[in-house]
Order: C-alpha cells, then structure tokens, then sequence
C-alpha cells in the first residue's frame, strides 16, 4: 500500500514537471488506483490491522499485539493472560503493549493463516498453529525465524533459554530447515488410560505390547461378560475419520519400525515421495484395525469427544488418547468413573528386548508472522506464554514442554497423569510436518477410516495412501 | 454559383427549418424524453446490480479465477494452469464422481420424501375439519426454525450408538434383527443423514404446498361435487393438475438446497465413515479449508455450481411453460 502512494506521488511529480501527459497521468493513476483498491481489498478480507508504534526493528516494540489462536482451552487461557502479559512486559521492557486474542475452530483456522500468507497479510502478529502446519508456513515464509530473537539479550526475556524445553517437543514444534520457527504452546501427547479397578478385577496387567493391548482388551471383555464391571467393551477406540486415525495408526507404525522420525518413517529422504507403502505399514493398520475387536461397535464413528463420554460413562476399561481428559474422567462431577483413571506410556513394539513406544505428539505452538511490525514483540509474547508463565498456564490445563514444569511438585500433587505426560513428552514421534502435511492428513484419513469399515483391506488402504501421497508430493 | 446555390440551399433548409422546424424539433425532444424515459429504469437498476456486482458474481468470478491457478502455499505463489484442476476433479475414478453419486442419492431420497409428506401435512392441515390449525401449522414449522447446526447435533445425539435412542428403537421396538451403529456404517450413514434432513425440510415444503392448495379456485371442485365426483376423483383429476406448479416451485427450492447439503453432514458423520457420507459440498470444504487444495476446490465449486443450475433450469422450464399457459 504504501509503494503505491509513493508511486501515485512521484507519477504527480513527474506530470506537474510536465514530463507526461495528462492522458499518460490518467492511465498510470487508473492503473495505480485498481492496484491500490485490490490491496486494500485484500487487507479487508484479511482481516483490519491494528497501527502500532515501532520503536527500532531491533527493539521490543510497544503498541498493540494481535495474536490469532485456535478456538478452546488455548485461546481461553491465552485471553486469560494477556494484562499479566502487559504488566510484565511494561516492567521489563519499559514499553506499553495491548494484546488482542481472536480465536478460530481449527479449519478456519487453518484457512485464514493460508488465506494470509498467500496475500503477505500482517493482520496478525503472532499466531497459534497446529506444529505440522509449521513446515509449510515457514517454507511460505509468512512466520519469521526466531534464532536471532533468541540470542539477542535486548529482546530475549531473563532466563529465557532454549534447553529449558523438552528437546524432543522443541524439535518437533519449532524447528524446520535447521531453524527455529515457533515455541511450542500447548504440548499434547497420546497416553494410555486405564481403570485401575477393573484391571484389578479382571486380573489384567498394563499392556505394555499392541500385542498385550489386544490381549488385555479381550481378557477385560470376556471377564466383564461373565463377572460384570458394566463396561460394553474394553477399549474406547477413536475410529471417526479425522485426523486421529492417521495419528493411531502412525503410533503403532513408528514403534514397529523403531523410529521416532516422521520423515524416516514415511517419506524418501529428500520427502519429494511417499514411503509408507510397506508390510509394517499394512501390519501397523491392521493392529489398529483389530483393536475394533475389543472396542464399542460405534467406535468407526467415535471421535475425541464420543470417547471421552464413554470414558466417563463407565462404558470402556482402557482407551489410548490425549493429555485433555485426565482431568473430565477424573472429576466426580463429570465423570462415574471418576477417581478410577490413571495413565500409562502407550504400549509400543518389543524390539531387541526392549519396549520401543512412540507416543504421537499433537499440541500447538507459537510462531511469529514475518510480515509483522511487532516481531520482537511478537517473540517476547511466545516466550512469555510458554516459558516465563508456563507453570501458571501448567495450572490452567496447558500442558507446557518447558522441563522444569514437570519437576513441581504442587503440579505433580494437582495432576497425577503429570508424570505421564513428561515421560511420554521424552519419546514423542511427531506426525509429518513437510509443507503439505494437512492435504496428505486428507488422503490418510479417509483411507484408513474406509479400511476401519472394510470399505477396502489395509493393503489397499496404505497402496492408496502411497500413491496419493506421491501425488501431492 | 456556388454562393447563389450555397444560399439557396441553406435558406431551403432554412425554409425547411421554419415551414417543418416546429414539430420535427418537437419530436426530436419527445424522442429524446423517450428516450430518457426508457432508460431511467436501467439507470435505477444500476446501484442494485453493483452491489449484486460486488456481493455475488465478484465471489463467483474469484472462484473461477481461483481454479484456473495453481497455488502452491509453501511459496504463495500462484500460476496460470488453465483446466488442469478441472481435468483433474473431472477424471474418471476422482472422488468427485463418487461424492455426486451420494450428493445425487441424498437429494433424490430426501426432496422425494419431504414433498410427499409435506404433502401430506399440507392436505390435512387444509381440512376443514381441522382443529387448532393454527397450533398445528406451528407445531409442523418447528423444525424449520432450528439451526442447521443444531439440528445436526441432535440427529447426532438421536443416532449414536451408545447414547442415543435410535438404536433402541430399531432394535427394541421396531424388532430389527441386530444393532445398528447408525453413524458408523457406510449405508446407515447415509440413512441417517436423510432422515434428518427430511425432519428439517419438510416444513418448507409443507408451507409451500399449503399456501397452494389454499390459493385454489373452489368452482372446480363444486362442479366436480355437483357431478358426483368422488374425493378420490376430485384429488386425481383437481387437485393434483392445479398444484403442479406448487409441487414444481416446492421440488425446484428443495433440490437446490439438497444439492448443496453440508450442515447437517458435516456435524454428523464429516462425510465418513469413508466416503460414505461425503457430499459435494463437504468434499468441497476438505479440499478448501481442510487440504488448501484451492484449485481443486474451486474447479468443484464450479463444476457444482454449472451442475445446480443446469439441474434447476430443468425443472424451472416446465414451470414458466405452464405460468404462461394459464396467463
């Protein structure tokens, strides 16, 4: 916008020297013009920018900080935090800033930050992703590397410090291309959970194998029929298309192949071509596939939220799922089973002798827009959110993947999955973050959730993954 | 000469101008009030056609523009790729041919059995015999009312497995052999999405075909009373020619909005299990919103779009045929 009223004032220049013609002014001014009205038609659509007053670009700005959030307990507790933010920052940094939260469902989401970086959009300066959208906005070049930010003493808040973070989560979170492209938020990982008492009752051990895990599944629903419990099956399977089926199947293909490498694991070595096409990608379905067996029949349909309800209904002895429900299984109010529950790592792959698990990483990280006037400020706010504060917004239910958090002791006594958690966060494997993560999640998703209702085999099913990857690759 | 005749000719003219100057100048400002009369009407429609402009053929023009360019979001550029996305979501064995098939079973089913039973509704509400008309007009427009979103929650609710009593009803009631796990079965699936879009849509077509048979001459049906025609025959040979232009206007609405399902799918099943359930529209959305494929999303959109009008131009034919007739 503004390289058009420069060029509208130098065309106004030239003409009054008498350089051009009025003609020649009148076509290059129309011209000026259309651009302009499109510009400003697509910063409409954008989203409004609100001004701030940049200090130096090597310098926490002051002025106002828009940040763009997913819907739900990560923008809630961000909204929740944002006067501490300025009260902090203004201590720190001497300088006033407002924060503005707007929050998005996770495909608006996703649709507004694509909208955003294909115009160079700087309506948001800071913005909440889903860590595999990471690869394709920095490759886009919309988020802006944060390594000189870190470095630098002037901007980097005290104490802050990269190996404070769980190195796996960082990696995973942040890193693409040998750089770092945002601070991870909220760390999500897959646990499994079980009701202690009926695994008691039924004499059940932890399954600590897939094989186990169906072994135990079976065992809880044999004894369940003959000796009561109240369960209709054991485990409560997230079989609804979406992105967790591709998620449940990648965790039990990673352990079998003895990798926590998306890139290993799924795609050539330059990820120009899809690499899934292989038995223990089929086997790695197909264990997925049987776990239906000891599931609730509606499990082609349950998705996160339907489990959780079985979870707290009483309906199911086990269930492999995120960090969230630890909470809602185990709060009396919610739940009848509550007090029941307790965690474990997700069974994994007997390799060499040894338990090899790959709990799969989900959660959310901050990044920095490129195309923003605030960036230092931008950075200071990740950081904030998901370092300085980290254990207060640990006690809002954001699980954080700086280390020390999960050495409280008041957060280990307030939530007893915590421990869990930071065990599983060590050997997380996270889902692909190549650039076009999210259309290869498409092509997985509906895949697997036609060979979970015998729409076509498992082989099939990984054939057409292999193929439709390749496609979009 | 030539001054003598130059003059001659202009004072002819001149002649002209004062013996016929009167009326033709006359007619020459009554044909340019005319003229200003005819387009003043235009002039009126132009506010009303830019803002139809900018609110709806600039989206659609974008749309087409969108899907003849590639983009590829990891650098934000954008190419000219011609038809290429149009090849692509038009090839044989492209899902697109496989979400027309459900789009198409979807909307036959459900605009089939909205207009029968708003049909239905319609004639016995328009009984004389009726009580509490009003009420019961109400009570059947309820539905209508309702969020599409809301309505997908609770056939959600109604067909879950677990929770919801359908199930329940199929299996205890109804005495259907084994449970079905409505949401969770490639053709249950479907079933249920009908079903609930039924439950939402026939009050439209129930209020359509009300105000039809409610606007119906009643000398024809005396006559036919007079001559000893039973309800049947008066139904048959009456009722049913005279509504066909309110079936067709009731048929058209429904289709074009069946064509276009996605609430109701989207909350309920997402288009699966599979792509059992997935509609034009919600494939639409996965390959816009969900995938960032916008070429492909917006070469459906078009082909969707030519594919609706061509569908409601169709039916729309007939009807203007038969306006014309009776005017």
């Amino acid at each position: 916008m503004e390289d058009d009223f420069a060029a509208a004032s130098e065309l106004l220049a030239t003409f009054l020297k008498g350089a051009i013609s009025r003609r020649e002014v009148l076509r290059y001014g129309g011209a000026l013009g259309a651009t302009a009205a499109a510009g400003m038609l697509l910063s409409a659509c954008g989203g409004g920018k609100v001004t701030s007053t940049q200090a130096t670009v090597d310098e926490p700005e002051h002025g106002s900080l828009n940040v763009l959030a997913v819907s739900g307990i990560q923008a809630t507790a961000a909204a929740k935090y944002t006067k501490n933010f300025s009260a902090w920052y203004k201590k720190v940094y001497n300088q006033s800033i407002t924060v503005t939260v707007t929050d998005l469902g996770y495909d608006p989401l996703y649709a507004k930050l694509a909208q955003a970086s294909l115009t160079k959009s700087s309506a948001y300066d800071v913005v909440m992703m889903d860590y595999p959208w990471v690869g394709q906005f920095s490759t886009s070049g919309y988020i802006a590397a944060l390594d000189e930010y870190v470095g630098d003493s002037k901007i980097a808040p005290p104490d802050f410090a990269l190996d404070g973070y769980i190195p796996a989560v960082l990696d995973a979170y942040g890193k693409y291309g040998g750089k770092l492209f945002a601070l991870p938020y909220l760390a999500d990982v897959m646990m499994l959970y079980y009701r202690e008492d009926l695994f008691k009752k039924c004499d059940v051990a932890v399954p600590e194998t897939w094989d186990d895990f169906l072994a135990a599944g079976k065992q809880l629903q044999d004894v369940a029929k003959t000796a009561g419990g109240g369960i209709v099956a054991a485990d409560a399977l997230m079989g609804a298309r979406g992105h967790e089926n591709t998620m449940l199947w990648q965790q039990r293909y990673y352990s079998m192949l003895g990798t926590r490498s998306d890139t290993a694991a799924l795609f050539s070595q330059n990820q120009k071509a899809a690499a899934v096409d292989n038995p223990t990608a089929v086997a790695a379905l197909q264990a997925y596939i049987d776990a239906l067996n000891i599931a609730p029949p509606s499990a082609t349909s349950d998705d996160f939220s339907q489990t959780i309800a079985l979870m707290q209904q009483g309906q199911v002895a086990m269930a492999e799922q995120w960090t969230e429900p630890a909470a809602v299984v185990n709060d009396p109010k919610s739940s009848k089973t509550a007090g029941q529950w307790k965690t474990a790592l997700v069974p994994g792959t007997k390799i060499n002798g040894e338990i090899y698990r790959t709990p799969i990483l989900g959660g959310w990280s901050l990044a920095v827009c490129d195309h923003s006037s605030m960036k230092a400020a931008g950075f200071i706010y990740s950081a904030y959110m998901t370092f300085v504060n980290s254990l207060a917004l640990a006690q809002d239910g954001i699980t954080p993947a700086r280390a020390s958090v999960f050495q409280d002791k008041g957060m280990q006594s307030q939530n007893p999955s915590f421990a869990t958690i930071g065990a599983s966060l060590q050997l997380v494997a996270p889902r692909p973050r190549v650039p076009k993560a999210t259309a290869l999640a498409q092509v997985s998703d509906l895949a697997i959730s036609q060979a979970l209702t015998h729409q076509m085999s498992a082989e099939s099913a990984i054939k057409t993954i292999q193929e439709q990857w390749n496609g979009l690759l | 000469m030539t001054k003598v005749n130059a003059t001659r000719t202009v004072t002819s003219h001149g002649l002209q101008g004062m013996e016929q100057g009167g009326p033709t100048q006359r007619s020459r400002l009554e044909r340019r009030a005319r003229r200003r009369r005819r387009l003043v009407p235009y002039a009126l429609l132009v506010p009303a056609f830019a803002l139809l402009g900018a609110l709806a053929y600039y989206p659609l023009a974008y749309n087409v523009w969108l899907s003849i360019h590639h983009w590829d979001l990891t650098t934000g550029m954008g190419r000219f790729s011609g038809t290429a996305a149009y090849r692509s979501v038009l090839s044989p064995g492209s899902p697109f041919w496989s979400s027309l098939v459900v789009t198409l079973a979807i909307a036959a089913v459900t605009v089939s059995a909205e207009v029968l039973i708003g049909f239905g509704l319609a004639l016995l509400v328009n009984s004389p015999r009726l009580k509490g008309r009003r009420v019961v007009t109400m009570l059947l427009i309820a539905p209508m009312v309702t969020s599409p979103v809301v309505v997908g929650l609770l056939w959600r609710m109604i067909f879950d497995y677990n929770f919801g009593p359908a199930d329940y009803w199929t299996y205890n009631i109804l005495h259907v052999t084994g449970h079905v796990n409505w949401l969770g079965e490639a053709h249950s699936a479907v079933a249920a999405i009908m079903v609930a879009d039924t439950w939402y849509t026939v009050p439209l077509a129930f209020l359509i075909l009300l105000a039809g048979l409610q606007s119906l001459p009643v000398e024809p049906f005396e006559a036919a009373a007079i001559d000893g025609a039973s309800r049947w025959q008066s139904f048959r040979h009456l009722t049913l020619p005279l509504m066909r232009p309110f079936i067709a206007v009731a048929v058209l609405l429904r289709l074009m909005d069946a064509l276009r399902i996605f609430d109701n799918v989207w909350v309920m099943t997402s288009g699966g299990p599979g792509s059992s359930t997935e509609t034009l529209s919600v494939r639409l959305y996965r390959l816009m919103f969900s995938s960032g494929q916008f070429d492909q999303g917006a070469a459906t959109a078009v082909v969707m779009t030519v594919f609706v009008l061509a569908v409601s131009l169709l039916l729309v034919g007939p009807v203007v045929r038969q306006s014309r007739w009776e005017a």
